[in-house]
């Protein structure tokens, strides 16, 4: 028998219904339809079946590709067939849990009164709130990338799994470079990018997130309307290919950016030259005037007032097999801004680093384990869940555990009479049929 | 059960017939002593066959010695049993006269099942005779036909011998599907995502069982060597020359080129040995390498030998037991086993008393013993309610225990064996799940008593036992961990708990199918029984959540703690959230009195669909993280079970007129009349509430 713990639900306002369609009714509507359990219950479905449809479209589309469909929107879209016209078919992730959030806080205000005895709901519920409102702060705030370090090599950042950035470097000075970026969504194709902060003019001449790469020849030519280009553009040739939105086949963003001398106006100016830049290729040397820089298209990348060095790295497997058992890196941290830090610290699988706000995962190896993959996360509220997490188990656990004690003590003495009836009609007739 | 019985209850009241009521007090007893008979009677090791001799060889000694394999250390038995089931799908294989014929592979007419050492001692042996083992299943019609073979009723299982003009054909058709794969994997994908025709995926299985099983007969010695023993006598007696020349040579100086050629002639063949071999059998040579670190028969030859100036005890061992088997020696035999026993028990105590506790874990075989003892305790619950019940009833209760114990000692020698936690693959995952639902449904059967929990614990018992049981056909159960989840504490905590998150929905969505069935076709379902019920699915569902919702969390602390993000909507992640939602959905439904008994019934058996699915669903997408493996049979029955649910979803709407438990109230049928809970003995007093009331007081209840 559950115990009616939570209040009345009709969605109809339960308040004096005052006259049709006034501005008080309407209100009431409202307010009856946010406090109702109906809501919940509909929007609990609802997130059920996105969750289901989201889980499965990860096949298709990757995970990132999901997320964005299913979980970081307002509503899943459906192109309507053979046009551009996209329809909301669908709740998303954003919307249910939204809805879910204000149905949660509404209601508290509305039809909760505290009460020692509804300690247990109260917990679950607002450890919900902080949960939801956590998810969202830490898809707003948090930043994910990567730090690649092969054996005794040092790193004063780290790389940006899915973004790339435009790079100027002038690398004139022997002794240190002064860098120039350009964001990825600066790049696109005809604009001139005039920054008095850049050096120089950029044109961009074409711009793709993802590309095949392959060596120019009769079958294959980079795109038509490709400027002659200087560097190692000359011998490549590109294809653009859909983006890719699987963790393990990054993108390759690539542009054709043509580079002008700053100050000049109009387009008859004649060019410095003109460059082919794709992720992973090597910078390429350009000269303005007395100065040279290397021009580069590469993963964003995110300064470090510290740098870290790859000092030992181990790969264990299970004897006698290829199995994976433990990846280590040791790294050493050199922090001159830092009270002077400079030590060595073990990160493996299940023992990552919290270093300056963020936290240092072992990922993975590559380059036949000779190359170590951290990835680094910045969250800033990484403890929100932990703290509703316990919040939620501690309601739960009260709410249930009072369930369970009031069944079992109404069980005994229902118990006793049934005894009873039992001993006057012993198995006479069967007890029950399924 | 009877611990408390209220000293102020009426007197018993006289049987009716003193037999019937002492078969009825005895019943369970007489029950529980023909179980424990069954299980006591499957603990002691097989006897060992004599040889035609007469002599005896002690096989089961050699099913104990300990093997390096995959990462783990297994007792011979299970390497045999586990190469068994990869080639024949059985663990053990009978040798019996071949159809339409009177011999065996022995050459004899008897029909008899091998030990599993005894088959293995053959194939690496004697493979004369294990080449005529028929071990081989092939199933798929076409590969017959690729044979020129047609598909004839009863025989699926063929010997090397039948399949040896054919092994060219074999490696033709899985050379075409490496170079599908190949292809696959240039366009990077996954290997799980390549799509094969079951043709081309059969034959790529035989292909392999075929060099799993050419693997194994050269694992210890060469199979065409005429007598391994000598070739290694040779060897270490040139070896000092050899090693002189060979050191000779790579300082320029002169050397006998003759003791050089002669070492690298061995090297050569140890070498391609070392390559076949994946059983490490010779143990590690002290302060030479480390204790984890056995060798192969191959190896150890061309890295201890030259170290140690001799043959490695092991190898040694080896190979004076297998040619002691081919000569059918039972003296020398039996005197090398009981030698390398005692050499490792000393060396190694640890893996020696884990691999002798494997070996009798196999063969007692607890979860298979449990499947049949829990069909039995089902079919007592299910007979408790035509009739007897109150006999039948504390059987099936007792019956249980006995069971669950079992299945309990075989969970806990798992855990003790792999050093891990319960769960830790899928194959532990339906164990576990199991184990968990019918603690549970044990405790609702001893706070309701009405043969209920009794059922569905049996029922849940017997099918994910099962399922179990299919997992197994896929090899070792208790293979390695990949690193990232090579954490006991999340295994132990993170694990269990999402594990027993979805034993609990799954007793919840067995209760709503009784439930159901129970009042659509029968007239029991009286008012009391649909609160009991109710009661029963509304705890067993809040426990669900609790369980869920923690395992869900826990997992995302784990992900937080190890890779850095609480929530990654990995596949098995969203499986477990799907969960919570739903039976959180559940219960608000209830609360806001939206639903009543039969809503929640429906709404559980659902919950089925969607645990099934995050438990098997997800493995079958072949995606992320947590995926263990591919199965494409599974698939089917998921389809399969996810449609039976349908129904039962279907039949549960039917409109209460289409119930017979409503027949009564709804004045169908027999008309008005029919006392309702008449049939049933625990109504506490007699009720005369029509359903109209009924749906008014609970409205009352839930709206106040």
């Amino acid at each position: 028998m559950p115990a009616s713990s939570s209040s009345p639900s009709s969605a109809s306002p339960a308040a004096a219904v005052p006259a049709a369609w006034s501005p008080r009714y309407i209100a009431a509507l409202v307010i009856g339809i946010l406090v109702s359990l109906h809501l919940t219950v509909i929007t609990l479905a609802l997130a059920t079946i996105l969750v289901f449809m989201g889980t499965i479209a990860q096949v298709e589309m990757g995970l990132y590709g999901a997320l964005q469909k299913y979980f970081q929107c307002f509503f899943v879209m459906w192109q309507v067939p053979g046009t551009e016209f996209e329809i909301p078919i669908f709740p998303g992730g954003y919307l249910i849990g939204s809805v879910l959030l204000m149905n949660l806080i509404c209601s508290h205000f509305y039809r909760f009164r505290f009460s020692w005895s509804k300690l247990g709901i109260w917990l679950t519920h607002f450890g919900l709130i902080v949960m939801l409102a956590g998810g969202l702060m830490t898809d707003l705030f948090s930043v994910e990338s990567f730090l690649s370090l092969d054996l005794n090599q040092s790193k004063n950042y780290t790389e940006s799994h899915r973004q790339a950035e435009l790079a100027l470097i002038d690398t004139t000075d022997s002794k240190s470079d002064t860098v120039y970026t350009v964001p990825q969504t600066w790049l696109e194709p005809g604009r001139t990018i005039d920054d008095p902060r850049l050096p120089v003019k950029l044109r961009v001449n074409q711009y793709y997130p993802n590309i095949g790469l392959n060596a120019r020849s009769a079958d294959n030519s980079p795109p038509p309307g490709t400027p002659p280009l200087d560097g190692l553009g000359e011998r490549l040739a590109w294809k653009g290919i859909p983006e890719s939105n699987r963790i393990e086949r990054p993108n390759r963003a690539a542009a054709v950016i043509e580079v002008l001398p700053s100050g000049s106006a109009g387009t008859s100016v004649p060019r410095i030259g003109a460059w082919f830049v794709a992720d992973g290729l090597p910078g390429q040397e350009l000269k303005v005037g007395d100065k040279t820089y290397k021009i580069v298209m590469r993963p964003k990348r995110y300064y470090k007032s510290y740098s870290m060095t790859l000092t030992k790295f181990t790969f264990d497997r299970y004897a006698g097999t290829e199995i994976p058992k433990n990846f280590a890196s040791t790294v050493r941290i050199t922090n001159p801004e830092h009270h002077e830090e400079d030590r060595n610290v073990l990160i493996y699988m299940n023992n990552p680093l919290r270093y300056m706000g963020e936290t240092f995962y072992q990922n993975s190896v590559s380059n036949e384990e000779k190359t170590s993959i951290l990835q680094v996360v910045r969250n800033p509220n990484w403890l929100l869940p932990y703290i509703s997490c316990g919040m939620m188990t501690i309601g739960m656990l009260l709410q249930f555990g009072t369930h369970l004690s009031r069944y079992l003590s109404n069980k005994k003495r229902t118990e006793r009479t049934a005894r009873a009836y039992e001993f006057v009609s012993p198995s006479a007739t069967p007890n029950s049929l399924l | 059960m009877s611990s408390y019985f209220p000293s102020e209850l009426p007197p018993r009241p006289a049987p009716r017939s003193s037999t019937v009521e002492l078969l009825g007090r005895w019943l369970p007893y007489v029950v529980a002593a023909l179980a424990l008979a069954y299980i006591i009677s499957a603990v002691p090791l097989p006897k060992e066959p004599l040889s035609k001799t007469g002599e005896k060889y002690d096989l089961n000694e050699v099913g104990r010695l300990q093997i390096l394999v995959d990462g783990r250390f297994k007792p011979v038995d299970s390497v045999a049993r586990f190469a068994l089931v990869a080639m024949s799908g059985r663990q053990l294989y009978t040798d019996k006269p071949a159809p339409g014929t009177t011999e065996n592979a022995e050459g004899t007419t008897e029909t008899r099942t091998l030990l599993p050492a005894e088959w293995l001692l053959n194939v690496l042996a004697r493979p004369s005779v294990a080449n005529n083992y028929k071990i081989f299943r092939i199933n798929n019609p076409d590969i017959l036909g690729l044979f020129g073979w047609q598909q004839q009723t009863g025989v699926k299982y063929f010997s090397f011998n039948d399949l040896k003009p054919f092994l060219k054909q074999i490696d033709d058709e899985n050379a075409k599907v490496q170079e599908i794969r190949r292809k696959a994997q240039a366009e990077g994908r996954q290997p799980s995502e390549v799509d094969l025709k079951p043709f081309q995926r059969d034959v790529e299985n035989l292909y392999k069982v075929l060099y799993l099983y050419q693997q194994l007969k050269n694992s210890i010695m060469p199979e065409d060597s005429p007598g391994f023993k000598r070739e290694l006598e040779a060897y270490v007696q040139i070896l000092p020359a050899g090693l002189e020349a060979a050191a000779a040579k790579k300082q320029g100086q002169p050397f006998d080129e003759k003791a050089f050629n002669a070492l690298m002639q061995f090297i050569a063949r140890f070498d391609s040995l070392a390559q076949t071999s994946k059983l490490n059998v010779a143990w590690p040579v002290d302060g030479v390498t480390s204790e984890e670190h056995w060798r192969s028969v191959g190896t150890s030859l061309t890295e201890d030998t030259p170290v140690l100036n001799k043959v490695h005890p092991a190898v040694e061992g080896w190979t004076t037991v297998l040619e002691a088997w081919k000569q059918q020696n039972a003296a020398s035999f039996n005197g090398e086993v009981i030698k390398m026993m005692s050499i490792t028990g000393a060396k190694f105590p640890n893996i020696a008393h884990k691999c002798d506790l494997e070996q009798r874990f196999n063969n007692f075989a607890p979860f298979y013993l449990c499947m049949a003892l829990y069909t039995f305790a089902f079919l007592l619950a299910a007979c408790s309610w035509m009739g007897f019940s109150e006999p039948l009833r504390r059987s099936a209760v007792l019956l249980l225990f006995l069971t669950l114990i079992v299945h309990t000692a075989g969970l806990v020698i798992r855990i003790y064996l792999q050093g891990r936690p319960p769960v830790t693959n899928l194959y532990s995952s339906a164990i576990f799940i199991g184990w968990a639902a019918i603690l549970l449904g044990m405790f609702i059967e001893l706070t309701s008593r009405d043969g209920i929990g009794a059922a569905a614990s049996a029922l849940i018992g017997f099918t994910t036992l099962s399922i179990a049981h299919f997992l197994s056909l896929e090899g070792d159960t208790m293979i390695m961990l990949q690193a990232v989840l090579d954490t006991n504490f999340w295994l132990a905590t993170h694990v269990v708990t999402v594990t027993i998150g979805y034993s609990a929905t799954f007793l919840a969505g067995l209760l709503a199918v009784f439930y159901i069935i129970r009042g659509v076709f029968t007239k029991t379902l009286d008012v009391p029984a649909r609160k009991r019920m109710g009661g029963m699915m509304y705890g067993v569902i809040c426990f669900a959540t609790l369980f869920s919702f923690v395992g869900t969390v826990l997992g995302g602390i784990w992900a937080d703690q190890s890779w850095g993000r609480f929530w990654g909507w990995d596949p098995k992640e969203n499986g477990a959230l799907m969960i919570v939602l739903w039976n959180a959905m559940i219960l608000h439904a209830r609360w806001g009195g939206l639903i009543r008994e039969r809503g929640m019934a429906v709404l559980a058996v659902a919950g089925n669909i969607i645990t099934s699915f995050s438990w098997f669903g997800v493995n079958m997408l072949g995606i992320g993280l947590h995926s263990y493996g591919f199965m494409d049979s599974a698939l089917f029955w998921l389809v399969a079970f996810d449609c039976t649910q349908l129904a039962i979803i279907f039949i549960g709407m039917f409109p209460f007129e289409a119930w017979r438990s409503y027949e009564a109230e709804l004045g169908i049928g027999r008309g008005p009349g029919v006392p309702r809970g008449s049939g049933n003995g625990l109504s506490p007093k007699p009720v005369n509430a029509t359903s109209a009331d009924e749906e008014k007081s609970e409205a009352v209840v839930y709206e106040k």
